[in-house]
């Protein structure tokens, strides 16, 4: 039977550890197990063989080593704590200032990649798609990243007679940003789709003669109205006739306002007017009679007594009748009314409408497009003329031929 | 016995002192009065002189390096024995994969060479002056190597780090960073592994001398 023993206890006894009767008392146990006991005491012999093992001399160059690293370190502190501790400070001052300056370097370039996508560097009002006359990098990059987002960016251009060029998304109504620059998007989209991913196939010109139809708005209160209240006020002369006092603002209309009277408000059209008339994105479609009453329910009830505002409305000349016919019915406001005086056409141009349809040669979600998706525009909004060619083939195959339309505006 | 500090306590506390507010000539002190302990507890450790020296100028120069991480929770020595136990196993494990590969790579034709060499090293280190041992002590000595070689690191670390250093329990469970009871129980299977190693090599001597 194998005995067990007490490790600690064995450990103790080679050691030298137990006291003379615990010694004792392990080896009268062990008395039976006479091996067990030499091992033991062969253990403790070689416990004191390695205790006497004689400590060698060790190799004089190993400190010589030594020495001349702790003479150098020694060289390192000679310095002093303090000196070393300035130049600590000012390396991490140095070390700060360029980390700070890496980070203002790096924001601000990321700012201006971004801002440049955004709004470009020459003019901030406007979005740089339609101020870049080259297609560049970023928006190409920016186009990657969202072609969504960049689609959004992406506008009409269009020119009107009073100079003003209105930047349209692609929905119609939704008004980015109004700017005095001359179209400058033409260039743009040329450049853009003089690229070979490209085909054209044909282009449309159409000519609409637009006209510009000034008038000044005023809200007048009727004669009876201001003879109640001169007579409330009692301020009013005897014997004159209260209608022969005109309102300020009615006198002023009525007596040939200055182009730029005091009292005359010039109202941008386009802040004031439903899109489809103000904006003439459509100006292929007729107006209809709800939009010029919509337009001139707009300008009666922006109306005010104390100045006169002026309109300029443009409009194809061939609705330039039907304005007039809006404009001259009255319009009453509680007991005021709205007069419009000086209805008169002031300048008269042609609106160019250029029509190209490409065919993509490549697939147009591979890369950005720098013009609106006006596949669907054309599908859903222009009656192109179809040929009978056209019209034999299937519908399938004309929504899998991928098309692009450009627009391209010129006075 | 073998010392216990070549310094006395007084003095070591006082140069640990010194060190600590940045004194590195009473660190040149220290090591110039461990280094000596060092190189024999490196020497038993490797069994080689050349590689000893080597090794215990690595751990001086470390202790030299990272004498800032020494915050005088332990003894001196203990710190610096941590340090060169650290370095001799290291060397130790190295030396054992560069062995095993060469005795992959070379053929059993040539078998000695380097064993050769190890011999001649153990024979050289063990050809120290002493003229008050008699040639059975030289040989009980030389048994005592053999075996001692022929343990594994740590086993060999902590039994040299009792008898040879004559450490207490815990002072070796500093260096070695490992649980007081673990070093009992180490240092028992260590004395255990050593007596079995010295039967043999007893056994393999008389085996040499009846042939």
């Amino acid at each position: 039977m194998t005995k067990q023993y007490d490790e600690q206890l064995l450990l103790d006894y080679i050691e030298g550890n137990l006291s003379p009767a615990q010694r004792a008392d392990l080896e009268r146990r062990l008395q039976d197990q006479p091996q067990m006991l030499r091992y033991l005491r062969d253990m403790t012999g070689d416990r004191e063989a390695l205790s006497n093992l004689p400590e060698p001399e060790a190799p004089a160059w190993i400190m010589d080593e030594v020495d001349r690293r702790l003479e150098r370190s020694m060289l390192l502190d000679f310095n002093g704590p303090g000196v070393d501790s300035v130049v600590d400070r000012q390396r991490n001052v140095v070390r700060r200032i360029a980390m700070l300056s890496g980070l203002a370097a790096m924001f601000l370039i990321t700012g201006l990649v971004v801002g440049y996508s955004l709004w470009g560097f020459g003019d901030p009002g406007m979005p740089v798609a339609q101020r870049s006359d080259t297609p560049s990098s970023t928006a190409v990059a920016m186009g990657k990243a969202g072609p969504e987002a960049m689609a959004a960016n992406q506008a009409v251009v269009q020119s009107k007679p009073g100079g003003a060029m209105v930047a349209m998304g692609k929905s119609a109504g939704q008004r980015l940003a109004v700017s005095p620059s001359p179209p400058r998007l033409l260039a743009k989209a040329d450049a853009v789709d003089a690229t070979p991913d490209t085909e054209l196939l044909a282009e449309a010109v159409t000519a609409v003669p637009v006209m510009s139809v000034e008038m000044d708005a005023a809200r007048v209160m009727p004669a009876k109205a201001q003879a109640m209240v001169a007579e409330a006020e009692g301020a009013q002369p005897a014997g004159q006739s209260l209608a022969q006092q005109p309102d300020p603002a009615m006198r002023a209309s009525q007596s040939k306002l200055a182009p730029y009277p005091d009292n005359v408000e010039i109202v941008v059209q386009t802040d004031d007017l439903p899109s489809s008339v103000a904006q003439l994105n459509e100006v292929t479609r007729n107006l209809r009679a709800a939009e010029l009453r919509e337009t001139v329910a707009m300008s009666k009830a922006a109306a005010r007594s104390d100045a006169v505002r002026r309109y300029t409305l443009t409009v194809p000349a061939d609705q330039v009748p039907a304005l007039f016919t809006q404009l001259r019915q009255p319009l009453r406001d509680g007991n005021q009314r709205v007069a419009f005086n000086r209805i008169e056409t002031t300048t008269t141009t042609t609106v160019t409408t250029r029509t190209r349809i490409v065919r993509q040669l490549v697939d147009g979600n591979a890369w950005p497009r720098t013009t609106p998706d006006y596949n669907q525009i054309i599908i859903e909004q222009l009656p192109l003329p179809e040929t009978q060619r056209l019209q034999e083939v299937d519908a399938a195959r004309r929504v899998t031929m991928p098309v692009k339309v450009e627009k391209v505006q010129a006075q | 016995m073998a010392p216990q500090s070549p310094l006395s306590p007084e003095r070591e506390r006082q140069l640990v002192r010194q060190l600590q507010s940045g004194d590195r000539g009473a660190l040149g002190e220290l090591l110039g009065a461990y280094h000596r302990r060092v190189y024999h507890q490196c020497l038993r450790m490797l069994s080689n002189p050349d590689d000893a020296a080597e090794v215990t100028q690595d751990a001086l120069t470390k202790a030299i390096q990272h004498v800032d991480g020494f915050k005088g929770d332990s003894r001196f020595g203990t710190w610096l024995f941590r340090i060169a136990m650290n370095v001799s196993i290291s060397h130790l494990r190295r030396r054992k994969v560069r062995q095993a590969a060469s005795l992959d790579k070379q053929a059993s034709a040539d078998t000695g060479s380097d064993q050769a060499a190890d011999l001649k090293a153990l024979l050289s280190q063990r050809r120290e002056p002493q003229p008050d041992q008699s040639v059975e002590q030289r040989e009980q000595v030389e048994l005592l190597m053999a075996a001692l070689d022929r343990l594994e690191a740590n086993l060999k670390g902590v039994i040299l780090l009792r008898d040879l250093q004559g450490m207490d329990y815990q002072q070796i469970a500093d260096v070695m960073g490992v649980p007081v009871g673990t070093i009992k129980s180490r240092l028992f299977r260590a004395r255990l592994a050593l007596r079995e190693a010295m039967v043999q090599q007893d056994q393999a001597a008389g085996e040499v001398r009846d042939d």
